[in-house]
C-alpha cells in the first residue's frame, strides 16, 4: 500500500510532525491577524445593534450570500463567481479531509458512512475542474474582455492564480497517488482490484488524469504525489493568511456583512441624539475610527468589483467620487493606521501610538477630498448594485455631518438653502406666507387642516395632501400640485393641506449633513400633523415621501404615506377616476431615485401611465433599479455643479436617445433637472409629471 | 483688539409686509426675524479679525426680548459676549435715539473697532454709522467692501459711484460693512450648543447712561405718520417681435400713451 506524504519522514523528521507544526503556525498567524482585524473593527465609533430579526437576517444572507442573487445581473461574472464559490463550499470539506489525513495518516475518514465519502469524492472531482474553469473565465474577463468596472489588480491575479494552483495541486496529487497505487498493484501482478475500479467510478476525472501519468516511474509518481500534496496544503495556508490583507477578505466577511445588513428602509438615515453628541462635542465622522463596526465591516468586505460605479452619476460625469474608489480609500485609511489605532485603543505602550495618530494623514482632505464628499447625489445606485451589501450613502452623509455641524464647512450655495429652510420653511427662501398660493387658480376650494377642523366635515379629512416646497413654490411643481388636487377632487376624496403650517420636511438639509436643521423641521411638522390627528398622507414629492414615511417615525410621527401615483392609480383601479382623454404618444419614464430604489415604488407610476389613453410606454435602457439619477438628490439640487459633465444632461441625453415623444417623471426635482437639461442642450423631449398627464386625461366637465 | 458689533434684529427680507391697524407700523404676526444681512457682514469681519489677531467680539443690540434670538445667533457664530439694551415700554425711538443708546453702552466697554452694517433692513434709514461715530467721537468709514489691517489703523476700500475709494482710518473707529466684504459664516452646531450656555446681558437705557424720556416718544425727531404698501405689480405686457419695425412702434406707443414714461 502506498504511504501518504504525512507518513513519510523528511530529513529524519516525521511528516506528521512537520505537518502539525505547519498547521499550528498557519492557525496561529491567522488567529493573530483575525483578532487584530476584529479589534480594528470594534474600536471607536458609536454602538450599533445588528442582531435584531435574526431570521430575516439569515434569509437575507442566504438570498444574497449563498444564492448570490445580485451576482447574476452580470451573467458572465455570475457564472464564473458561482463556479469558484461553489468550489470553495465543496472544497472546504476537502481541506478538512486533508488536514485530518496530515494529522492522522492512514486512519481513514471518521464519522460518516463510506457511501457519503464516495459521493463527496465524485462531487469534489467535478468541482476541482469547474473551479479551475471559473478561474480561467475570471482571468479572461480581467485580461481579455477588460470590463470597464474592473481595474488592473495584482491582488486579483495573485488570488486567481493561487486558486488555480490549489486546483491543479489537488488534482495532481490525487492523480499521481492513483497512478502510483495502480503501478504498485500491477507490479504485484494482481488483477485490477475493485479499489481501482471504484476510482474510475467515484473520481473519474482524477482517474483519467492518472492514466496519463502511467508512463512515469514509481519514484517520479511518488515525488509528484508528495510534492503536490505538500504544495497544496502550504498554498491553502498561504491563501488563508493572505485573505485578510487583500480585497479577497470578502471570502470571509461577505456572509457576515450580509447577515448584519441594514433591515430598515433603505432611504432612512440614522438619527443621532444631538444633545448627547453635544456633550461629547462630536458630530458626524471626522476620523476613520468614528465609523461604526458595521461601517468598517463594509470597508473590509469591498471586493473592488466596480459594479457600484457602472451607473453612478458622479463617475459617469467625471467627478472625483466613485463609490469603489471611496470605499477603497476608506479602507486604506483604516489599514494605514491600524496598529496605532489598536495600540491607542488598548492604552498600551509608551504613547507613541497617540503621537502617530496625531500626526497621521487626515481622513477629510487627506484620504477623501471635500469635493468627493459633496459630489454624491445619494441616488443609492451603488448600494443597489453591490453584491455584498455595502452601503455608501451613510458614510458620505456622516462625513457631511461633521463638515456642517462641527466645521461649518460646505459649498456656500448650501447656506442659501439652509437659511431659506430655517427662516421661510423652504429652500427657495420664498415667503412662508405664500405656501398655499398654488391653489388660487383651482375651480374648487382647497381646505387647510385648520379650516377643515373648523368646518367639522362629516367623515373628516380622508387624507392630508402634503404639497412640499417644490409643489408650493416652483412654477411647474405648482401645476403638478393642481393636477393632484383635481384628481383627488374628481375622485371625491376629502383631502386638505396644511397650508402655511406646512414647512420643508428637511430632506435636503439632512442629506447635506445639517441634522440639526432637519430635526428642528421634523419635530415641528410631526407636532403640527399630530395636532390634527393626521393618519394618512399623500405627496407627489418622493423626497418628502421618503422622509415622511421612513424618517419621521423616529420623531414620533408614524403615518400611512402614499405617493401621488400610488393613490391615483388605486383610485383609477377602483373606478373612482375615469381617464378618457388622451392623444397617441410614446413616452419614456424616468424613475426617481427616492421613489424607486429608496422605496421600491416602480409599478405605480407605470400602472397609471398605462391607464391613460394613447400613451405607449417605452422603457429607458437604464430604468427601475438601474435608473440613472437626474443629479438633484442628496441636496445637490441646491449646489452648483462645476466638475465634469452635468448629471442632468447625461441623463437627458439617454432619454433623447430613447426616441420617445415625451418623458414622464414623478418627482419635482427630476422635472426641474430634466427641464433645465432640455433648455441647456436645446433638446426635444419634453418632461411631464405622470399626474399632469393623468389630470389631462380627465373627462371635460361642462362649465 | 476688542470688537463691538451692533446688530439690528429685523423682519426677514422675504417677509410679505402687512401694515398693522393704525397705519403707522407693520403687522408683526407671522413675521420671521433675522439679524440684518448687512450686520452679518460686520459680525463676520469682526470674527475674522479676532481669529487672526485675537481679542474679543461683543454683539450689541437695542430691541425687545425677541432680539435675544439674534444675539444668540451671533454667539453661535463665535461672538464672546452679547448685550441687549431693552426697548420694552419705551415707545417709538428714532435713529438718533438708537445711536445714543448704543453709544452709551459702547462707552462702558473697551472698544478698538465698532462694527455695524451700513444699514439695517428694517426702517432702512442708513444713518446709524455716522451718528454713532459722532456720539463716540470716533472716525468712521462706511460702505466698506474690503479691509487691510495696519498697526493702529485700517485701510478701508469703499465702492463709490464709478470708482473705488481707499481710506486710511486710525483706530479706534467705526466701520460700516456692506455686501462684498465677506461671506458670512453659518453657525456650526458646536457653536449653537456652546451659545446656549452663554448668558445675554440685558441692560436698561439708564445702564447705557440715557434717560428714556430724552430719546422716546415726544423726544424723537422722526416719527412715522403713515405707512403704505407699493402698488401691486401689473401683469407683464409682451409685444410680439415677428416684425421688428412694427414691434418698435407698438412699444413706443405703449410707453408714451399707456405707461406715460416718455
Amino acid at each position: 500500500m502506498t504511504i501518504t506524504p504525512a507518513q513519510a519522514t523528511y530529513f529524519g523528521f516525521s511528516g506528521t510532525l512537520l505537518f502539525a507544526l505547519l498547521l499550528l503556525g498557519a492557525l496561529t498567524l491567522f488567529t493573530y491577524t483575525a483578532s487584530r482585524r476584529i479589534q480594528l473593527l470594534t474600536l471607536g465609533g458609536p454602538p450599533e445593534d445588528r442582531l435584531d430579526h435574526p431570521l430575516a437576517r439569515l434569509w437575507h444572507m442566504a438570498e444574497y450570500g449563498l444564492l448570490q442573487r445580485k451576482m447574476f445581473r452580470d451573467p458572465y461574472a455570475g457564472l464564473y463567481h458561482a463556479l469558484i464559490f461553489s468550489g470553495f463550499l465543496v472544497l472546504l470539506l476537502r481541506t478538512l479531509m486533508l488536514v485530518f489525513e496530515g494529522l492522522f495518516p492512514g486512519a481513514g475518514l471518521p464519522f460518516l458512512p463510506t457511501g457519503f465519502w464516495q459521493g463527496y469524492l465524485l462531487v469534489k472531482d467535478l468541482v476541482l475542474v469547474t473551479t479551475f474553469a471559473g478561474v480561467v473565465l475570471a482571468l479572461a474577463r480581467r485580461h481579455v474582455a477588460k470590463k470597464e468596472r474592473l481595474d488592473p489588480s495584482f491582488d486579483a491575479d495573485l488570488i486567481l492564480l493561487l486558486i488555480g494552483f490549489l486546483m491543479v495541486t489537488d488534482l495532481g496529487a490525487g492523480a499521481a497517488k492513483m497512478a502510483l497505487d495502480a503501478a504498485k498493484s500491477a507490479a504485484l501482478g494482481a488483477t485490477p482490484s475493485t479499489a481501482l475500479a471504484q476510482n474510475a467510478l467515484w473520481e473519474p476525472l482524477t482517474y483519467s488524469l492518472s492514466k496519463q501519468f502511467s508512463f512515469l516511474s514509481s519514484s517520479s509518481l511518488q515525488a509528484i504525489y508528495f510534492g503536490a500534496w505538500w504544495a497544496h496544503l502550504v498554498a491553502i495556508f498561504v491563501f488563508g493568511n493572505y485573505l485578510p490583507f487583500a480585497k479577497h477578505f470578502h471570502v470571509i466577511t461577505a456572509l457576515p456583512n450580509l447577515f448584519f445588513a441594514k433591515l430598515e428602509p433603505a432611504g432612512k438615515m440614522a438619527t443621532f441624539d444631538i444633545e448627547r453628541a453635544a456633550e461629547a462635542e462630536k458630530f458626524g465622522v471626522s476620523k476613520i475610527e468614528d465609523f461604526t463596526w458595521k461601517q468598517k465591516l463594509d470597508m473590509f468586505t469591498c471586493t473592488e468589483c466596480g459594479r457600484c460605479r457602472e451607473v453612478c452619476p458622479t463617475h459617469l460625469t467625471g467627478k472625483p467620487l466613485t463609490p469603489k474608489g471611496f470605499m477603497v480609500d476608506l479602507r486604506n485609511a483604516l489599514y494605514a493606521d491600524a496598529d496605532a489605532l489598536i495600540d491607542a485603543d488598548a492604552g498600551r505602550g509608551d504613547g507613541s501610538a497617540e503621537v502617530a495618530l496625531a500626526a497621521r494623514r487626515p481622513l477629510i482632505g487627506g484620504w477623501i477630498d471635500e469635493e468627493t464628499i459633496w459630489a454624491c447625489t445619494t441616488c443609492r445606485y451603488c448600494e443597489h448594485a453591490c453584491p455584498v451589501g455595502i452601503t455608501f450613502v451613510d458614510k458620505i452623509t456622516d462625513l457631511r455631518r461633521h463638515l456642517v455641524l462641527e466645521k461649518s464647512s460646505f459649498p456656500k450655495e448650501a447656506q442659501t438653502a439652509f437659511n431659506g429652510m430655517e427662516r421661510q420653511g423652504n429652500p427657495w427662501n420664498l415667503a412662508a406666507s405664500d405656501r398655499a398660493a398654488w391653489t388660487v387658480d383651482l375651480p374648487f376650494p382647497v381646505l387647510t387642516m385648520a379650516e377643515a377642523a373648523d368646518a367639522k366635515l362629516a367623515g373628516g379629512v380622508e387624507v392630508l395632501f402634503w404639497v412640499g416646497c417644490a409643489g408650493s413654490y416652483e412654477e411647474r411643481g405648482k401645476r403638478v400640485s393642481r393636477s393632484l388636487a383635481r384628481l383627488l377632487h374628481e375622485a371625491g376624496v376629502t383631502f386638505a393641506i396644511l397650508g402655511t403650517e406646512e414647512t420643508c420636511t428637511g430632506d435636503a438639509a439632512r442629506r447635506l449633513g445639517n441634522e440639526y436643521l432637519f430635526q428642528t423641521l421634523a419635530r415641528q411638522n410631526v407636532e403640527t400633523m399630530k395636532g390634527y390627528g393626521v393618519t394618512r398622507i399623500v405627496t407627489n414629492c418622493p423626497h418628502c415621501f421618503n422622509t415622511l414615511a421612513n424618517e419621521y417615525p423616529d420623531f414620533g410621527g408614524t403615518f400611512e404615506v402614499m405617493h401621488g401615483t400610488e393613490l391615483v392609480s388605486r383610485l383609477v383601479r377602483e373606478g373612482r377616476i375615469r381617464l378618457v382623454n388622451g392623444e397617441a404618444r410614446s413616452l419614456s419614464f424616468h424613475d426617481p431615485c427616492y421613489l424607486g430604489r429608496h422605496n421600491g415604488v416602480y409599478d405605480a407610476p407605470r400602472e397609471l401611465l398605462n391607464a391613460i389613453p394613447g400613451i405607449v410606454l417605452k422603457e429607458l435602457p437604464l430604468s427601475r433599479g438601474n435608473g440613472m439619477c437626474c443629479g438633484a438628490g442628496g441636496g445637490r439640487m441646491w449646489l452648483d455643479e462645476t466638475i465634469g459633465a452635468r448629471v442632468n444632461q447625461a441623463r437627458f441625453a439617454e432619454i433623447e436617445a430613447n426616441g420617445t415623444d415625451a418623458v414622464g417623471v414623478s418627482c419635482p426635482f427630476c422635472m426641474v433637472m430634466l427641464g433645465n437639461a432640455k433648455t441647456e442642450l436645446a433638446g426635444r423631449t419634453e418632461a411631464y409629471d405622470v399626474l399632469e398627464l393623468a389630470a389631462q386625461a380627465l373627462p371635460a366637465h361642462p362649465g | 483688539m476688542n470688537h463691538i458689533v451692533c446688530i439690528a434684529y429685523v423682519p426677514d427680507t422675504e417677509t410679505k409686509i402687512r401694515i398693522a391697524a393704525g397705519g403707522v407700523s407693520i403687522d408683526e404676526a407671522d413675521v420671521k426675524w433675522i439679524v440684518s444681512p448687512y450686520d452679518e457682514y460686520a459680525l463676520e469681519g469682526a470674527l475674522q479679525m479676532k481669529e487672526a489677531k485675537g481679542g474679543t467680539v461683543t454683539a450689541l443690540t437695542f430691541g425687545p426680548a425677541r432680539a435675544d434670538t439674534g444675539l444668540r445667533e451671533c454667539l453661535a457664530r463665535g461672538a464672546d459676549d452679547a448685550i441687549r439694551i431693552a426697548s420694552e415700554g419705551l415707545g417709538e425711538v428714532d435713529s438718533l435715539g438708537v445711536a445714543r443708546l448704543l453709544a452709551g453702552a459702547i462707552k462702558a466697554l473697551p472698544h478698538d473697532v465698532v462694527w455695524m452694517g451700513n444699514k439695517g433692513v428694517g426702517t432702512d434709514a442708513q444713518v446709524l454709522v455716522p451718528m454713532l461715530a459722532e456720539l463716540l467721537d470716533l472716525p468712521h468709514v462706511n460702505l466698506v467692501t474690503k479691509l487691510e489691517w495696519k498697526d493702529g489703523a485700517v485701510l478701508a476700500y469703499r465702492e463709490i459711484e464709478g470708482a473705488r475709494e481707499i481710506v486710511e482710518m486710525p483706530l479706534p473707529g467705526v466701520i460700516g460693512a456692506t455686501k462684498g466684504l465677506n461671506e458670512p459664516r453659518y453657525a456650526s452646531l458646536k457653536g449653537i450648543m456652546a451659545a446656549k450656555k452663554k448668558a445675554i446681558a440685558v441692560k436698561t437705557p439708564a445702564d447705557a447712561g440715557v434717560d428714556p424720556v430724552t430719546v422716546a416718544g415726544e423726544a424723537a425727531h422722526v416719527r412715522w405718520t403713515k405707512l403704505e404698501l407699493p402698488p401691486a405689480r401689473q401683469a407683464v405686457k409682451l409685444v410680439p417681435g415677428d416684425d421688428p419695425a412694427k414691434a418698435a412702434t407698438e412699444l413706443l406707443r405703449l410707453l408714451r400713451d399707456e405707461a406715460k414714461v416718455l
